[in-house]
């Protein structure tokens, strides 16, 4: 337990609260913009379409764990399998890219020659590129390779919080959580992230042509 | 835990909106700022509300009336001329024995509120100012190490990097420390303490919601009801 008489903050009315504000903002979560999510993603499944994720930070992780939960865990003994990947997780390939042509191409260089029509390409930015700090703009890299893939012809999907920021108008599909904190907003992105996987999973697992 | 509320303004840069509603009770999907700002300090166990009108003031008294409708008990200290905040929150002392919240009226900062009632309410802590990164310059020069406010300009200066984002939490004891006439708490308060390092800032996670330009009021009537969400029960707005 936490001695309260000597802690400079109330640790059990932080818990309180945090939990109490993420019951609020579950009751908000845009549920239409889930299930484009996920009619998007089952398209690429049935055309066998390659799926692209990216994210900086905390995102990068959501991006990872989203990869494996599409990649793994929606396949389906005999039939075919997701092809997804993901942009943020190879260290020597992003610092080869970012040593070469700098933080905002990080993706677009990625995805050049690679992304095809029909595919689709999932980034997950907080601010969805609204707010700076002393390296410039945030994620940048990834407006830069969502506005790219849509040029090529892919779908495009923004997982974003706070006011959504640019990201927001430019994605085809767009899920912004309404919540003004990182923690809660990648908290819903985690979430929202396993419920799509999860009814992939079964929405290819019960599909008979 | 109480809170004063600044609601006594002309709202001269709000005209002719302000002409017969004064700005406290400018409404945002059919409720008024100051509902806003009530329900969401409520949530974190503010009970009592001081509000220091001015401005049409009878207006928001025959809205509010005792607060009992909002689960809270609401009294008025009521100033006959505008004088200032700092000559309001004079006036108001008598009503104040407490450790205190400071509101602008016009203001929802944006700010990880569950974290700053944790601090609040460790008692750790008193005469905390929320404040968020000015666009060109600041008025507040802040010591990071230390999370102490060096010193307040009412003009923004280029090399200060913070402004005031609205909400403030003071000790009862400053209350003692404000002159007679007119200015303004935050010059007159924030460099009193700050010169004796007795103000530490807390950054919020955005530009404050403001409603006191037209521009302010376009973007707050935009983003309120997302930010609120996460503070108010879904049946209520």
């Amino acid at each position: 337990m936490t001695n309260k008489k000597n802690s400079q903050i109330d640790f059990e009315s932080y818990l309180a609260n945090y939990l109490l504000e993420t019951i609020r903002i579950s009751k908000h979560v845009d549920k239409k913009a889930v299930g484009k999510i996920l009619d998007a993603l089952f398209k690429a499944w049935r055309e066998e379409k390659n799926v692209f994720l990216a994210g900086n930070g905390g995102s990068a992780t959501i991006a990872m764990h989203f990869t494996t939960d599409l990649g793994k865990g929606t396949y389906s003994d005999g039939k075919p399998r997701l092809h997804t990947f993901c942009l943020s997780e190879n260290p020597d390939l992003i610092s080869a890219l970012v040593n070469d042509n700098g933080w905002d191409n990080l993706y677009i260089d990625q995805l050049r020659g690679l992304i095809k029509r029909g595919d689709v390409f999932i980034a997950f930015s907080v601010h969805g590129g609204s707010g700076e700090d002393k390296a410039g703009s945030w994620s940048q890299n990834l407006l830069k390779a969502m506005d790219y893939a849509k040029k090529i012809g892919a779908a495009t999907v923004g997982f974003s919080g706070f006011d959504g920021g640019p990201m927001k108008d430019l994605a085809d599909i767009s899920l912004v959580i309404p919540a003004y904190k990182t923690g809660h907003v990648q908290d819903f992105h985690f979430a929202i992230m396993h419920v799509v996987s999860d009814l992939l999973g079964k929405k290819i697992a019960s599909f008979k042509k | 835990m109480i809170a004063v509320i600044f609601a006594g303004g002309l709202g001269e840069r709000l005209r002719p909106l302000t002409r017969a509603t004064p700005k406290p009770l400018i409404p945002i999907k059919n409720k008024p700022f100051l509902w806003y700002q009530i329900r969401l300090l409520s949530s974190f166990g503010v009970k009592k509300f001081i509000i220091s009108t001015g401005y049409l003031s009878n207006l928001i008294e025959d809205y509010f009336k005792d607060g009992k409708n909002l689960g809270v008990e609401i009294i008025y200290s009521k100033e006959n001329s505008p004088l200032g905040t700092g000559r309001a929150l004079k006036l108001a002392s008598p009503l104040i024995k407490e450790n205190f919240l400071l509101l602008n009226g016009d203001d929802i900062p944006i700010i990880d509120y569950a974290l700053f009632f944790a601090i609040v309410k460790s008692g750790q802590f008193t005469n905390i100012i929320t404040v968020h990164k000015g666009g060109k310059g600041g008025n507040l020069k802040v010591d990071k190490r230390t999370g102490y406010v060096l010193f307040y300009s009412k003009v923004r200066n280029e090399s200060f990097n913070y402004v005031h984002s609205g909400l403030s939490f003071f000790n009862k004891n400053v209350l003692d420390l404000l002159p007679k006439g007119k200015y303004d708490v935050e010059e007159e308060l924030f460099n009193k303490l700050a010169k004796k390092k007795k103000l530490v800032y807390f950054e919020a996670l955005g530009r404050t919601l403001s409603i006191g330009t037209y521009p302010r009021l376009r973007r707050s009537r935009f983003l309120l009801e997302r930010f609120i969400i996460s503070y108010i029960d879904n049946k209520e707005i």
